[in-house]
């Protein structure tokens, strides 16, 4: 599925008709209300202590962030919010050995955390924030549960089927997609139902800039919650062709000799005596290339067991189990994308209920049957293909697991701690990420404790 | 040295600050209800330096496009800061979290514009959260966590303040980093500190716990102490730093390269020794009659003294600010241990700074000067920032080098660098405004780059004749 004309304006159509419809609603007093000034730290300390880097093994790595986030929200009219802020994040860039300086010394990035502005919609009143047309640079989660693990919508890829837990630089408690766009939210019967219409600008991989419609429903009951959506992965492009780049690597061939197939397949795992004849072409050759745009899915559940637990002794989240699975890529391609059930992520989980000693206790764990880790040629090249370097060698690869809990000491500060084995790449000196995740075989894994103080 | 990862230490680390924090809790919650109200204050500070290196030395000249001969004259120096600083406080918890930007150019005349023109650079100044505990009449203290800035002599304007701010093996010494250029005379400290206070604050402790941040092995943690005692007429303190001592692979701090190795080499029958130096020449350590002596290693102990005698009240109450006439010294051993050829005397790895407090009759508020006196036979760690080993980066006239008789390895060593001075003054105009002016000749770096950030290699200041003077106006809104 894709759109091969005029997507710039129909881009520009889309903006400025959720912009016409939120001014044209009724507008209520003419007040500018500031709300207070929300500065928060955080320090992140931690370790790798077993993982893999290509093929060298990563021991005792420290994992190390620190992150200012001086931010400001205001109310205008009673139907406006506007929330604006400044992040740092002082990171090392990830050098298992020796270096240069400039690639192993801390730095300091600095962000925003958010920038957006909410249009309310309704009259104002109570109730009215759960409808609203929000646009900017925001943080979209649409699964409370996902601590860690999950949030596949639009956190992950769709061929390759990359399935992120961070960008890097967040290590912990950002199941979120930081997104540039623009975010619609319909809420009916106080809640029951929710409908979330996105339009996102993709902001990192190549090519940054293309858009991506989603929708998502949920069902919102007092013991169960249940949720699905779709998201057009790349379908509005300003440059359609480049989601499918019409170069060797992003090739799958079929070559004959005399009527008999003497390759089928990706030109990345043909051997390299073969490669040459592959490119050389002619007729006993056919050529198809891999395409970037897609249709990923999602549908999630939870069911609320908290009240099976006495009301003293529980926190809110408690006793919940949960899933979510996702789709990533509904249209086969050859090769690298024949099997939907490779590109099926599924995560369970449960909140352990600990009697109020903790705020939240979350186990996850998730499978995830992709033949290959390796993004190499996404990375670098925005190539819609794996690349077969490091594919994985046991089945026990296909799981991860998230242990996450939180414990907030007074109104200040709050205590965080992750151990995991899941999706984690870091960035090295030049921020090209992690080519595979570096917790990736059995018996890897990392823990993260953060101290979070603010208001 | 048995290479294992070292997982449990750290794990105790984490789990000491878990402990802490759930520990400080317990405190708290006592106190809670006699005060929940949360306190908060902004702090925005703006600085502007200009300043020039009036004449120095810049012996990586021949790398630097643009640049002809090793001298610096007149090279411009500045820089403009912003800091914005938001604190918070709840009862005995306090978080202070900033975030700052500043304006610099970078050093060496690249090629490229982006080498040369202005950058702008954010930094996070601090960002760090402190429960605070006791009475000061008895024993009270704080337990802070995070990224803060750590300074234990207040007399060190400029020069000393050696403990944090210094290397080890080598021992090289930092006035800058390379950013800061002025009034920066602290540790910018990522970890813990736990600081005890007794005697209404008179004498006080501070036990630090900091991470390695900036060289190789990133991520080891050396485990500090320091105590000071400080009556009316003087003040005295000492500390020691244990660098490298909690380290996340042990082999890391020994690299097993032929650069970081010493070897001996005989003759044929054995009696007679050929060499006996760094390996520089690509010596085969397997040949049978080379033998390998040692490993230069990165763990060390750091030991520092500091003494001030304060002859304030000496001057009338109507003519003095409280810093004048303060006659103040800091030692320090970078390295206790000796290790063959860098580190064979001591008392090269003694840096002595001293210095007075000008007495100005208030139309300052501080006039500090200052001296050093470090008599390191090198001043070039390149090989300790750029490729990791705990060595100086000597010159040698020849490779292989020459040898004495005995057969040793002879580098060219440099003591024209050995005295340092620096002169720093303050003066308060009003409730926004200071100015801070400084003259020296000190440890000063610039930062190349932006592609591949990496300060001076040596001091671009290094005889006493070379120095450089700054300006800055500092605005600050509280």
């Amino acid at each position: 599925m894709s759109v091969r004309f005029s997507p710039s304006v129909l881009t520009g159509a889309c903006l400025a008709l959720a912009t016409g419809a939120a001014f044209a609603a009724p507008s209520g007093s003419d007040s500018l209300r500031w709300n207070d000034f929300r500065p928060r730290v955080s320090t992140d300390f931690g370790h790798i202590v077993e993982g893999q880097y290509g093929a060298a093994k990563v021991t005792a790595y420290p994992l190390n962030r620190n992150m200012v986030i001086l931010e400001q929200t205001a109310r205008y009219d009673e139907l406006w919010e506007f929330t604006a802020g400044f992040k740092g994040i002082l990171w090392w860039p990830f050098t298992p050995g020796g270096s240069e300086p400039h690639q192993r010394t801390m730095r300091v990035d600095p962000r925003l955390s958010q920038a957006v502005a909410r249009r309310l919609l309704g009259d104002g009143g109570e109730g009215s924030s759960e409808s609203f047309v929000e646009a900017g640079y925001l943080s979209y989660k649409y699964n409370p549960d996902a601590r860690n693990l999950g949030e596949y919508l639009h956190r992950s890829e769709t061929y390759p089927g990359i399935v992120r837990t961070t960008d890097g630089f967040h290590l912990m408690n950002h199941a979120a997609y930081d997104a540039l766009g623009v975010h619609a939210r319909l809420s009916q019967a106080g809640g029951l139902v929710v409908h979330d219409a996105t339009l996102f600008s993709e902001p990192r991989t190549k090519y940054t800039g293309d858009l991506t419609p989603g929708y998502q429903v949920s069902l919102n009951l007092p013991l169960v919650q249940l949720g699905a959506g779709a998201a057009f992965n790349r379908l509005i492009s300003n440059a359609p062709s480049r989601r499918q780049p019409k170069v060797p690597k992003n090739a799958y061939y079929e070559m004959d000799s005399a009527g008999v197939t003497v390759y089928e397949g990706p030109y990345l795992t043909a051997p390299d005596a073969r490669k040459a004849k592959l490119t050389a072409g002619g007729d006993s050759v056919q050529v198809r290339y891999y395409h970037q745009d897609g249709v990923k899915l999602m549908a999630r559940a939870a069911v609320d067991l908290g009240f099976l637990i006495p009301e003293s002794s529980r926190n809110p989240g408690d006793l919940r189990v949960f899933a979510e699975a996702a789709l990533l890529g509904v249209a086969d391609q050859p090769g690298f994308y024949d099997d939907k059930s490779e590109r099926l992520p599924v995560m369970v989980g449960v909140n352990i209920p600990t009697f109020r000693m903790l705020d939240v206790l979350s186990l996850q764990a998730e499978h995830y049957g992709a033949r290959y880790v390796n993004t190499k040629d996404f990375n670098e090249l925005g190539l819609p293909v794996w690349n077969p370097n490091g594919a994985k060698g046991e089945p026990d690869d296909d799981w991860k697991w998230s242990v996450f809990a939180q414990r907030s000491l007074n109104r200040l500060i709050r205590v965080q701690v992750q151990v995991a084995k899941d999706h984690l790449r870091l960035p090295i000196f030049d921020y090209n990420i992690s080519e595979s995740a570096l917790t990736e075989k059995r018996g890897d894994w990392y823990y993260l404790v953060r101290l979070e103080c603010g208001l | 040295m048995k290479d294992t990862p070292m997982f449990s230490r750290h794990a105790l680390c984490g789990l000491a600050v878990l402990a802490a924090a759930l520990v400080a809790h317990a405190q708290t919650a006592g106190g809670k209800a006699a005060d929940s109200t949360v306190r908060t204050r902004l702090t925005l500070r703006s600085q502007v330096d200009f300043g020039h290196l009036v004449s120095g030395n810049n012996p990586d000249y021949t790398n630097n496009a643009g640049q002809t001969s090793a001298e610096v004259t007149m090279l411009p120096l500045n820089r403009v800061g912003f800091v914005a600083i938001q604190d918070v406080a709840q009862g005995r918890f306090d978080v202070s979290a900033g975030i700052a930007a500043l304006l610099w150019t970078p050093y060496g005349s690249g090629v490229e514009t982006d080498e040369r023109v202005m950058q702008a650079r954010a930094s996070i100044p601090v960002a760090r959260v402190r429960w605070q505990f006791g009475e000061p009449s008895g024993l009270a203290g704080s337990l802070m966590v995070g990224t803060f800035p750590y300074k234990y002599n207040p007399d060190a304007k400029n020069l000393g303040e050696y403990l944090y701010r210094s290397g080890t093996y080598p021992g090289f010494l930092m006035t800058t980093e390379g950013w800061l250029l002025m009034n920066r005379a602290s540790n910018y400290s990522h970890g813990a500190m736990l600081t005890l206070t007794q005697l209404n604050g008179a004498l006080r402790h501070n036990f630090s716990l900091f991470m390695e941040t900036v060289y190789f092995p990133i991520g080891d943690f050396s485990p500090g102490y320091d105590v000071s005692y400080t009556s009316k007429w003087f003040e005295v303190g000492g500390g020691a730093m244990f660098h490298h001592y909690l380290p996340l692979k042990p082999s890391a701090l020994t690299p097993k390269t032929d650069e970081n190795t010493y070897v001996r080499q005989t003759n044929a029958a054995g009696d007679t020794v050929i060499y006996e130096g760094p390996n520089v020449s690509g010596i085969d350590p397997n040949d049978p009659n080379v033998e390998v002596l040692h490993r230069w290693t990165h763990k060390g102990i750091k030991v520092m003294g500091r003494a001030a005698l304060n002859l304030n009240h000496l001057l009338p109450p109507d003519r003095r600010n409280p810093e004048d006439l303060r006659l103040f010294t800091e030692v320090a051993v970078l390295g206790w241990e000796d290790q063959p050829f860098y580190y064979e005397k001591r008392s090269e790895r003694m840096p002595i700074m001293f210095g007075v407090n000008v007495p100005t009759l208030k139309l300052l508020d501080v006039l500090s000067v200052q001296g050093e006196y470090y008599t390191s036979p090198f001043n070039n760690y390149d090989k300790y920032n750029s490729a990791s080993l705990p060595i100086w980066d000597a010159e040698f006239p020849t490779v292989p080098p020459p040898v004495d008789a005995e057969g040793r390895a002879v580098p060219t060593t440099d003591h024209d660098d050995d005295w340092k001075w620096s002169i720093y003054g303050r003066k308060t105009l009003n409730k926004l405004l200071s100015v801070h002016a400084q003259a020296a000749s000190d440890h000063f770096r610039l930062m190349r780059g932006p592609r591949s950030l990496k300060p001076s290699y040596e001091p671009l200041t290094s005889t006493p004749r070379e120095w450089y003077y700054l300006v800055r106006l500092d605005f600050a809104l509280r």
